[in-house]
């Protein structure tokens, strides 16, 4: 009885919530940047293979002194950023985060960063969860920016 | 002098000045023009480098990039530097010191002269780092219409600054001849740099 029971809150449990393992993270990178700037940014494609929406609610970071989601618009001919609270990525979907777009914004970082660095992104999702991704740094000097761009 | 020799003179005469009349128009026709939407557009001005005074009349005689941007912002202001820099390579080596690079910081706040040359030479030797004050950066927004707005923050805050992502040319007349974005591709730039250098 006592089994069942738990077999079913279980099967309740597990068609409410979206796990963080449901994600998929391709393409990680993250932008070499001058080795005085602060702030860098990482980019990603994340898929959610799972039968129900995530949502992601932040980011964190080791090396850099906070993280966000960072949307983008143009207002006019004027580029404006702002922190996203979350990011829903709907079942079977997937959301770019890429160059010229939304984005995933490490401020204050911690020591310069080196191409071929392997740096651990964690990604949260609304449920408690979080996945880790390595993200490598790229230097996209040279006009190399279209890699891993959406354009 | 026979007549033979007479014909043939004015023959030779006849082909100088229809290879000099054709010269004449080939480059009159292929000199680039202003586009008449950016002829009011820009001006010269005086910043701070971490080398001291850098003015765009400075320039004279070379193609040069400028972008309006700021060292906080993690993405766009890379990736047009980055295209900045791909363009100013691509031009090639003959006329390598004929193009150069400006990177104006319309955060005085946070960006040093000193920070600035670090920031911008990491993407090309040439690319000089320039800020001024406040005032400075309204005059020459208004000139170039440069559309930017830093908030009233603390420089120690983590702000974003809002700003247009135009990659202005500049000709060697100290002209404004073409805009470009981070999008563009680094090989048009720099065809259309090679134009004004020809």
């Amino acid at each position: 009885m006592i089994k069942k029971l738990v077999l079913v809150m279980l099967m309740v449990f597990s068609a409410q919530a979206a796990y963080a393992t449901d994600l998929v993270a391709k393409n990680a990178w993250v932008r070499l940047v001058p080795s005085v700037a602060q702030n860098t940014a990482a980019y990603m494609l994340v898929r959610n293979v799972g039968a129900d929406d995530v949502k992601l609610i932040g980011v964190t970071c080791d090396v850099a002194a906070s993280a966000d989601l960072h949307g983008m618009r143009m207002d006019d001919n004027r580029m404006v950023m702002f922190p996203l609270q979350e990011v829903n990525v709907p079942a079977g979907g997937e959301v770019a985060f890429a160059p010229g777009g939304m984005h995933m914004m490490l401020m204050g970082l911690k020591h310069s960063l080196k191409e071929g660095d392997v740096i651990e992104i964690v990604l949260h999702v609304s449920n408690g969860e979080s996945l880790a991704v390595s993200a490598p740094v790229r230097d996209m000097r040279m006009g190399q920016h279209r890699q891993g761009g959406m354009h | 002098m026979n007549n033979r020799a007479v014909t043939k003179n004015v023959l030779i005469a006849m082909a100088i000045l229809a290879v000099a009349a054709i010269s004449i128009w080939l480059l009159v026709m292929q000199k680039p023009a202003v586009p008449v939407a950016l002829q009011d557009m820009g001006g010269d001005f005086q910043l701070q480098s971490s080398s001291g005074p850098v003015s765009l009349h400075d320039f004279r005689g070379k193609v040069t990039l400028v972008y309006f941007g700021y060292t906080h912002c993690p993405d766009i202001c890379p990736m047009a530097l980055g295209v900045m820099a791909g363009a100013m390579q691509q031009v090639g080596a003959p006329l390598a010191d004929k193009v150069a690079g400006l990177f104006v910081s319309v955060d005085p706040r946070r960006d040093t002269p000193a920070l600035l040359g670090q920031y911008a030479s990491f993407f090309d030797k040439r690319i000089v780092g320039v800020t001024g004050t406040s005032q400075q950066l309204d005059n020459i927004a208004a000139g170039w219409r440069v559309d930017y707005a830093v908030p009233d923050q603390p420089a120690d805050t983590n702000y974003s600054v809002e700003h247009s992502t135009f990659i202005y040319m500049v000709n060697p007349d100290g002209k404004i001849a073409d805009l470009f974005d981070e999008k563009t591709d680094p090989a048009v730039i720099a065809g259309k740099m090679r134009h004004w250098l020809k």
